[in-house]
């Protein structure tokens, strides 16, 4: 050890002799910080998750409310691009059911999904000034298997480029939802309104989760005063807590025969997070 | 339910903490700072973020270093303050070195020209040759407390002796 060295320890060593701190009282101390310390970040914590909680709670609903964007038509010499997904959609729910070809996921959804097997699917048609996007008929079938009446327009959008293709809304003329609207936030009781005509002027209503579940039947008879033109129904749907955040409101006319197809109209709709939770 | 092993021997591990090093902390504390109640402080602050976060100590077994590196930082933000609060009042506030009554009784005059040579040098120096020469301790664990590497602390402690030397060579 050097000299310098060894001044600097004998140093350092004499000026800190004389500190003797209070050993004891300096535990009660620390005792009593910490439990202060440990208090001021529980209150921290309470109040951020709080915060989180109610600005999901807020924030959430809200951007389930304005997914359903409104797409502008262009000039046909200037197309509007569409979305590379579709902000609001009723099929398919899993992409496995989607198909790249718009007929093939046409056909899936009114067959496979909403159940009507003898249903005929139209040709695509393209939807002028729009890319990615179109409509498909679906008709009834005549008992010589050519279509017959047509039942409702199915609307399709492409994800993207080579992607598949969804089924964005089906809608018909003689069973229409006024309320909800598309891509509401819904909760249960859920009081659904429109107008429809058909056979007896029964209309049902179902609501289905995302995994196509039907969570709630409900029949309605439509006010249509003549059987030619739609008269108003309201039907009161009550359903359990929901499996998945979104779901898909189907209004169909009753069919007179069995395997019949009737007209349907379908949009989707979000679960509030009050009935996800419940 | 019994406490799990940790939970049910980190009060005594952490009174035995206490027992070790309090005393010693608040001596190393008070020669960056030159204040004892300041130090007491530092270090108390130390032993409360030590018992908050430590489900967040990977290793028990350093939790001595951790309380060193806690008490380096807590003298260094106090210096900073002081700084800081220097500059704003225009002028100096940091109270030079200078032993207490009972203190002063134990330090020879040379040993008061050398703390007052400790005092011109810069913190860094003068953290590492605290750490060095007060504690014993190697270069690594001086490292680990000052968050430097271990070629640092020996630059720091060179030209800190290297500055030591010439102020008490013109003292002679």
């Amino acid at each position: 050890m050097t000299r310098v060295e060894e001044q600097v320890r004998e140093a350092l060593s004499a000026a800190t002799a004389g500190i003797r701190p209070d050993e004891g009282a300096s535990q009660e101390r620390i005792a009593t910080r910490t439990i202060v310390v440990r208090r001021r970040r529980r209150t921290a914590t309470i109040g951020t998750a709080a915060l989180v909680i109610a600005a999901a709670g807020i924030t959430i609903p809200r951007l389930w409310a304005t997914r359903e964007q409104v797409v502008e038509v262009g000039s046909p010499s200037t197309p509007v691009t569409a979305p590379t997904v579709p902000p609001s959609y009723v099929f398919p729910l899993r992409p496995s059911d989607g198909s790249t070809d718009p007929s093939v996921t046409a056909e899936r959804f009114v067959r496979d999904w909403l159940g009507f097997p003898n249903a005929m699917v139209g040709e695509f048609q393209t939807t002028p000034g729009l890319e990615r996007t179109g409509e498909v008929a679906i008709s009834s079938r005549k008992e010589d298997g050519t279509p017959g009446r047509q039942v409702s327009t199915l609307a399709l959008q492409q994800a993207e480029d080579g992607g598949i293709w969804y089924v964005t809304s089906a809608r018909a003329d003689n069973v229409v939802i006024d309320s909800p609207t598309s891509s509401s936030v819904v909760v249960s009781p859920l009081g659904v309104s429109g107008r429809g005509v058909g056979f007896e002027n029964a209309i049902v209503v179902r609501l289905r989760d995302g995994k196509g579940d039907i969570l709630c039947t409900a029949p309605a008879i439509a006010d249509a005063p003549d059987f030619t033109q739609p008269g108003p129904f309201a039907v009161t749907l009550e359903f359990g807590p929901p499996a998945t955040s979104a779901g898909v409101l189907v209004a169909t006319t009753d069919a007179p025969a069995e395997f019949a197809t009737p007209d349907f109209t379908a949009l989707p709709v979000n679960f509030s997070l009050v009935q996800l939770s419940s | 339910m019994a406490l799990p092993v940790e939970t049910a021997v980190w009060p005594e591990r952490l009174a035995s903490l206490h027992r070790e090093h309090y005393r010693s902390l608040v001596r190393l504390a008070s020669l960056l700072l030159g204040d004892v109640g300041t130090s007491e402080e530092v270090v108390q602050d130390a032993f409360v973020r030590l018992q908050v976060r430590r489900s967040g100590l990977r290793d028990p077994e350093r939790a001595a270093a951790y309380l060193r590196t806690a008490v380096i930082n807590g003298a260094r933000s106090q210096m900073r303050r002081r700084k800081v609060r220097e500059r704003y009042l225009g002028r100096r506030t940091v109270v030079p070195w200078g032993p207490s009554a009972e203190a002063g009784a134990l330090i020879g005059a040379e040993q008061q020209w050398v703390l007052a040579a400790l005092e011109c040098l810069p913190d860094r120096q003068r953290e590492a040759i605290a750490l060095r020469f007060y504690l014993d301790l190697s270069e690594a664990d001086i490292a680990v407390a000052m968050k430097v590497t271990p070629g640092s602390v020996k630059t720091h402690i060179h030209r800190g002796l290297a500055t030591l030397s010439e102020l008490l060579e013109e003292q002679r």
